[in-house]
């Protein structure tokens, strides 16, 4: 099975928008083989006349009708936001020149 | 030196659902910011989505009339990226699984058809809307954001074309017959300004003889034709004088900035993006059956280019009108719905391209809106071929009709508008206009014919434009022998 390299650690923090420092990444990269070799234990099942699926549990075509529902208050929606600015959610500039 | 270009755009096009894509939250433009949320579009965690019916519907309406093979099984994925518009950190959409594949488009250039392919329509969400603050409101200069999660959740449908467009002119009709197929299905209102149909583009440029690289650009916020046809120019002109100078393009999204009219770079890709798709594991995967792809089959109208042609054989106008009259579907209706009960199609062209046009754009409402039904104006015409109004009146009745809503036999009634045609009274009425001006009956009987105009204009004046108008030529000439 392949092994997560130092390289894919530094990927995946960056697409994770992860901080990480130069002397943490041999501990991820120890602490992601141990996770991946515990899930690699089901490459050991034969899967020869096994369908590949990516649910479990054979529903299909679940759908609802366009119907409007109550939504929640925009007090309650803005709840969670460490700032606001005019009722909306205020971030940072996150425009990358 | 001679460049070749490659463009393909990719549209993005707001469903006209009443509700979310996987919640039950309203689509409603223009209400108050964060008005329209739940904990599903919020993206707070443990909510589960569902998917909207009709928008799953119009999305497989849409691939039919794009050609496109429909897939007999589909799912969802995610995209991952973090972007504060995306409260999940990730998108619902699709990947290799769109519920519609490999269709095509044909646009009509100098009545040359060129086929443009259609790779993909799949459908996600909307996501939320930026909004930046600044000094000068140009992104580039913007020193804060702010979200509003009313767009978040909006049932999306992205539309790919296959890199066939070969030219700013070849864009921008793609785009128009794509946007007019779309009001045709009525899956959308298009309402650019809005921002209900976005287009981006991909554009590379290379010489004459050269391989494309890999180095495209893709071009945001191309919100109007205008901008369209401007930010495609200008990327086509960037790259051609950089390429003329030996130097090297670079992958990069640039945006389109409409103050200046030019594109700037908002990033360079040194790496293809990574979105870690996966399939979403909150939503089950969808088998397509052929009895619902025939059922939604059924639902697609005549499509504007076969609408356009079949009217053009089956009434007696001009190609120029039939254009304007089946730009949008609501006027093709219009117009068919009264040539049914009036044989004269000319005629009702005529009105609805010079009268009825003109009034729509001057109050900036859509003739879906207008309160001008083909009985209206059927009603009206009838009333002019039977002599009881006359074409000047009729302008006036038409206005009215426009303003209120009211039947011409109502207007015509309450206004005394009915024309005179009585031939006693016009003659009456001739003989006093003749004895109020002897110079100009001296001028006319001494052969200068062009007063006579002059004269019939004293007429109407005094019937207030109610003279029948034909009745008063033969009626003038007869007492001037």
């Amino acid at each position: 099975m392949e092994e997560i390299s130092k390289k894919d650690v530094k990927h995946v923090a960056k697409l994770a928008e992860l901080d990480i420092r130069e002397d943490e990444i041999d501990r991820f990269v120890d602490q992601l083989n141990i996770v991946l070799k515990h899930a690699g234990k089901i490459n050991e099942i034969d899967t020869t006349n096994v369908e590949p699926t990516s649910h479990a549990t054979n529903i299909i075509n679940i759908f609802r009708d366009d119907i409007v529902k109550k939504c929640i208050s925009k007090k309650d929606a803005l709840l969670n936001s460490p700032k606001t600015i005019e009722d909306l959610f205020e971030v940072p500039l996150i425009i990358e020149e | 030196m001679e460049f070749e270009i490659k463009i393909g755009l990719e549209t993005h096009v707001e469903l006209l659902t009443d509700s979310k894509m996987f919640c039950g939250c309203s689509t409603k433009f223009g209400t108050a910011p964060n008005t329209q949320t739940c904990p599903i579009c919020l993206g707070h965690p443990g909510t589960l989505p569902v998917i909207n019916k009709k928008a799953f519907d119009y999305t497989i309406k849409v691939a039919l009339a794009l050609n496109c093979k429909i897939a007999n099984f589909t799912q969802f994925h995610r995209k991952n990226y973090f972007y504060p518009d995306l409260p999940k950190g990730y998108q619902i959409s699709q990947y290799d699984l769109p519920i519609g594949l490999n269709g095509y488009l044909d646009i009509k250039l100098n009545s040359k058809v060129k086929r443009i392919g259609i790779s993909r329509v799949h459908m996600e969400e909307d996501t939320a809307k930026l909004l930046h603050f600044g000094e000068t409101g140009r992104i580039s200069e913007a020193t804060g954001s702010g979200l509003d999660f009313n767009r978040c959740g909006i049932p999306l449908l992205e539309i790919v074309s296959a890199p066939d467009i070969k030219n700013v002119t070849q864009a921008k009709a793609y785009v128009m017959l794509l946007k007019k197929i779309l009001e045709y299905l009525e899956v959308s209102d298009c309402n650019m300004e809005e921002g209900k149909f976005r287009i981006d583009a991909n554009i590379s440029v290379k010489k004459l003889g050269d391989e494309y690289s890999k180095t495209r650009t893709e071009l945001k916020n191309l919100n109007s034709f205008r901008f369209l046809e401007k930010g495609l120019s200008y990327e086509i002109k960037r790259q051609s004088e950089i390429l003329n100078k030996s130097e090297k393009l670079y992958l990069e999204t640039r945006h389109f900035d409409s103050k200046t009219m030019t594109t700037k770079s908002m990033r360079i890709k040194e790496e293809a993006q990574d979105y870690r798709y996966f399939p979403e594991p909150d939503l089950v995967p969808i088998e397509i059956s052929r009895e619902w792809v025939d059922e939604i089959k059924k639902t697609v109208p005549e499509l504007p280019s076969i609408r356009t042609d079949r009217i053009k054989k089956q009434y007696d106008i001009s190609d120029n009108d039939v254009e304007i009259i089946t730009s949008t579907k609501s006027m093709a209706d219009f117009f068919e719905s009264c040539a049914k009960i009036y044989p004269y199609p000319k005629i009702i062209s005529n009105w609805i391209i010079r009268d009825l046009l003109y009034l729509l754009n001057q109050e900036q409402i859509q003739i879906e809106n207008c309160k001008i039904s083909s009985e209206h104006l059927v009603d009206m015409l009838k009333m002019i071929d039977t002599g009881s109004i006359s074409g000047k009146i009729a302008k006036s009745i038409f206005k009215e009709m426009f303003k209120t809503g009211k039947m011409p036999g109502d207007i015509v009634q309450e206004k005394g508008l009915e024309q005179i045609s009585d031939i006693d009274k016009l003659t009456d009425i001739i003989e006093q206009v003749l004895k109020e001006n002897p110079e100009i009956v001296t001028q006319y009987l001494s052969g200068k014919m062009q007063v006579f105009t002059f004269l019939v204009g004293q007429v109407m004046k005094k019937t207030k434009g109610k003279a029948n108008p034909k009745l008063v030529n033969e009626l003038l000439k007869k007492k001037l022998k």
